[in-house]
């Protein structure tokens, strides 16, 4: 499927959703926002996850700590070592999730648009559509991009979609077999120009 | 615009309806804790909201309502599709929540625990459960955004509270985002993510809600022992569903596992085949407990095997296996661990799972009738590391003792090796040797005359394929059986045992117009086999092959006590198979061929495929019969 087509898709996705102009929960940002709204964006991988009830105020709370091995900087300076403080975990036998937030598991390597680490109860921009998995193609050994739903991301005009007509847009690359991801250097590229473009105003 | 555009307007959106209509079919994406296999319900009853919301504005909503009415309206919406849960309002003063009070609270504020709402995020729920049971949720509204009550189409700049609202309570109830599920999910449903002008809640939004709590007033229809469901098993394996959800301990009913009783379903089933079967809830998406019992009064049961966690409190999915006898009703409870409820997968499999040695292959025939100078060819392939002894007949005048008539009056057999697609002969055989007589009754194959023209070999093969060409003497015609048994065990050239085994039989033959073939094939062992059938015509056509079956069936029998049960039957297959295709190194055929196939998981036993053509049809087909491992 050529650009062209593609565009099409991305216009008549636009069109049938009547702008989805906002969430139940989250508003999915638009790629600009996503990196300016961006404390640091870096690639890396969870190397640990761990549990703690912190003081809060007058309350003990439950938090998770997910130690990333940071294989690459790509936009803001992150401390080192980075890790993400999460709201939510084990407390007294019991166990406290944020509904809908995603999951993290160690071993998994993503793209990840942090904000207010420490500050907000979860330190990814705009939740699920601050986190970008990596994948890696089982017969070429091709690594690529993924949004949080495991389809391949291969523009960045499509982090500001809902998940649910991504989905339907990648049923409609698969059918035209074009369903390939961009490549984590290239996402990576266009983060950088995003932020250059943005920061050069 | 460009030209492009126009050309592909019409058959996108097509594509695009097609697509929306297919996945439309997936969803409910039900929250589950770290195994991803379990889900975390409220118990039974009455889930209690303390409506901690802002007091009424100055000025009613769009829809005349206010925060309170607003909620309670969306709790209603859920209250009359839930079963065994109902969520209870009660309007409170605007405050504040309390984690850790087990008091569901809604209330609006600025920021959570002093810490931000993520970047566009409009609310939150923050669940805590115990194990596998939620005991207290929390839902936050974002202060900071401006909200409004109405249906329909979006407003700019207003957010509709009451669909947020039904939103978060669908996650109160244990629902998660269809949206986000991997495989992704389209679905519309107002527990996406993301909502468009969906307003209520959808299909997909329900059936979640009931794969947790089931409808109201409607409870399992196998809740007591004397409504047990009957489970029909004439596969090596079945499997059934069911529920717990509203299901009751009855009085007398034994503890299973010896866990406290809480709600159990009952199923009955009656084995097909003595011997050690396994049961397992694999597939469940709670917490089981599980037994099995022999009896026909609740309380005046005799336990048989029971289980709670295949690994205590890590692999909680429940399995046993039991050693019963062929024809007796047996009662299988499944309950939950600690009140735990939901949907039940019920597995039962013939044999030791985990430990009992494969079924075999031990014997393989086709009955054809043959014209003037046609042959039929079998082939098999053995696998493994062993020789194996393989017997191997083609009877006609033999059949005459069970009153066949037309029979091939002198039929041969030449024996070859394939190997890169090129045969050698290893052994041929016109008339059989009387001293292959204690063969024919070691392998359990039925008497020959002494002298018949019948024809058979006996020989010791090294794993690989091999085809069997039987045909006619001097432009002979009739009905011939080729048989082809393991003879003995496999060995290895010092005379050890090995396990090689038949890994594949397979017959080609040319039918005409509403002849069919019959081959059979007996599985020996102490489990279940699971066997890709296939009957090629068309299929055929990919090697050069013409004048072939243009739509061939088939029918599965088992055979027990001389009379033909139907297991399956085909017509054309499904595509599904593809992949099961592959596993089974079978050739690939055209997604929607007139080719049939089946797979099945079949007891250890006597089975025929009768293989004809439809409407008439004539021509060459192949049947096949592959191992599935």
């Amino acid at each position: 499927m050529n650009l062209i087509i593609l565009r099409f898709f991305l216009g008549l996705v636009a069109l049938l959703s009547g702008g989805y102009l906002f969430g139940t929960t989250v508003v999915p940002p638009e790629f600009t926002e996503l990196v300016n709204g961006a404390d640091y964006v870096v690639r890396a991988r969870v190397v640990g996850i761990t549990h703690e009830v912190r003081t809060v105020g007058a309350k003990s709370m439950p938090f998770t700590q997910v130690a990333l091995e940071v294989r690459a900087v790509i936009s803001g300076e992150p401390p080192l070592p980075l890790v993400l403080t999460l709201l939510g975990g084990p407390i007294d036998g019991t166990e406290l999730v944020i509904s809908g937030a995603p999951r993290f598991a160690v071993g998994d390597e993503d793209i990840l648009f942090i904000a207010d680490n420490g500050r907000s109860i979860f330190p990814l921009y705009g939740m699920m559509h601050g986190r970008y998995p990596i994948r890696r193609d089982a017969s070429s050994g091709r690594e690529y991009v993924t949004r949080v739903n495991g389809e391949p991301l291969d523009d960045t005009s499509r982090v500001s979609l809902p998940l649910i007509d991504d989905a339907l847009l990648a049923t409609v690359r698969r059918a035209a077999r074009d369903d390939q991801g961009m490549s984590p250097s290239d996402f990576a590229s266009r983060i950088q120009a995003s932020r250059k473009a943005t920061s050069s105003k | 615009m460009s030209t492009a555009f126009l050309r592909l307007r019409v058959p996108s959106i097509f594509l695009l309806g097609m697509i929306y209509a297919v996945s439309v079919a997936r969803g409910h994406f039900l929250r589950t804790d770290r195994s991803n296999i379990y889900v975390i319900p409220w118990e039974p009853g009455i889930i209690p909201i303390q409506v901690k919301l802002p007091p009424p504005p100055t000025t009613p909503f769009i829809d005349g309502s206010n925060y309170q009415a607003s909620f309670v309206a969306a709790i209603e919406s859920w209250n009359a599709r839930l079963g065994v849960v109902r969520m209870v309002p009660a309007i409170a003063a605007e405050g504040t929540y309390a984690f850790r009070n087990n008091v569901n609270e809604v209330v609006m504020a600025n920021t959570v625990e002093s810490l931000a709402f993520p970047a566009g995020t409009l609310a939150l729920t923050l669940a805590r459960f115990r194990f596998n049971t939620t005991i207290e949720v929390d839902i936050i509204f974002n202060r900071a955004e401006t909200w409004d009550s109405y249906r329909g189409i979006r407003r700019p700049g207003l957010r509709d509270f009451q669909r947020v609202a039904m939103h978060e309570l669908g996650h109160l109830l244990g629902l998660d985002h269809p949206d986000e599920a991997r495989p992704p999910q389209r679905v519309e449903a107002i527990m996406n993510s993301v909502v468009s002008d969906v307003d209520r809640l959808q299909a997909d939004d329900i059936t979640g809600a009931q794969l947790l709590y089931g409808a109201r007033g409607v409870l399992p229809a196998n809740d007591y022992f004397a409504d047990a469901t009957d489970v029909t098993m004439v596969t090596g394996s079945v499997s059934v569903t069911g529920s717990n959800i509203g299901s009751t301990f009855e009085t007398g009913e034994p503890f299973h596992a010896d866990e406290v009783g809480w709600g159990s379903s009952w199923w009955r089933w009656t084995p097909p085949i003595s011997g050690v079967y396994t049961i397992t809830s694999l597939g469940s998406n709670f917490d089981t407990i599980m037994g099995m019992y022999s009896g026909s009064a609740v309380n005046a049961l005799t336990r048989i095997a029971s289980n709670d966690d295949v690994t205590t409190g890590v692999i909680r999915t429940s399995a046993f296996t039991a050693s019963v006898v062929e024809g007796n009703p047996y009662f299988i409870a499944v309950d939950g661990w600690a009140g735990s409820y939901g949907q039940i997968t019920l597995t039962m499999t013939y044999g030791r799972v985990d430990t009992d040695p494969p079924s075999r292959f031990s014997n393989v025939s086709t009955n054809t009738t043959l014209s003037v100078n046609e042959q039929v060819v079998p082939g098999f392939v053995i696998e493994g590391t062993g020789n194996r002894d393989v017997l191997i007949r083609a009877i006609g005048p033999g059949l005459t003792q069970f009153g066949v008539s037309g029979v091939l009056e002198d039929p041969t057999i030449t024996l070859n090796r394939i190997v890169d697609g090129v045969a050698t002969v290893v052994a041929t055989n016109d008339n059989w040797s009387a001293s292959l007589a204690p063969t024919f009754q070691s392998a359990g194959a039925f008497p020959l005359t002494i002298g018949s023209n019948d024809a058979a070999l006996e020989t010791r093969l090294q794993p690989g394929s091999y085809t069997v060409t039987v045909g006619g003497k001097a432009g002979s015609s009739g009905q011939v059986i080729v048989e082809i048994y393991e003879s003995k065990g496999g060995s290895t050239p010092d005379g050890k045992a090995l396990p090689s085994r038949f890994l594949n039989l397979s017959t080609n033959t040319t039918l005409s117009v509403s002849e069919q073939v019959v081959p059979g094939f007996v599985i020996e062992g102490p489990r279940s086999r699971n066997v890709l059938i296939r009957a090629i015509g068309p299929g055929l056509t990919q090697f050069g092959v013409g004048a072939v079956l243009a739509d061939p069936t088939m029918t599965l029998n088992r055979i027990a006590g001389g009379v033909a049960s139907v297991i399956a039957t085909n017509d054309d297959w499904a595509a599904s198979l593809a992949t099961t295709f592959t596993a089974a190194g079978a050739f690939p055929l055209s997604v929607g061929s007139k080719d049939a196939a089946i797979q099945v998981h079949l007891l250890p036993g006597s089975y025929t495929i009768t293989v004809g053509g439809k409407a008439g049809n004539s021509g060459q087909v192949l049947v096949e019969l592959y191992e599935i491992r």
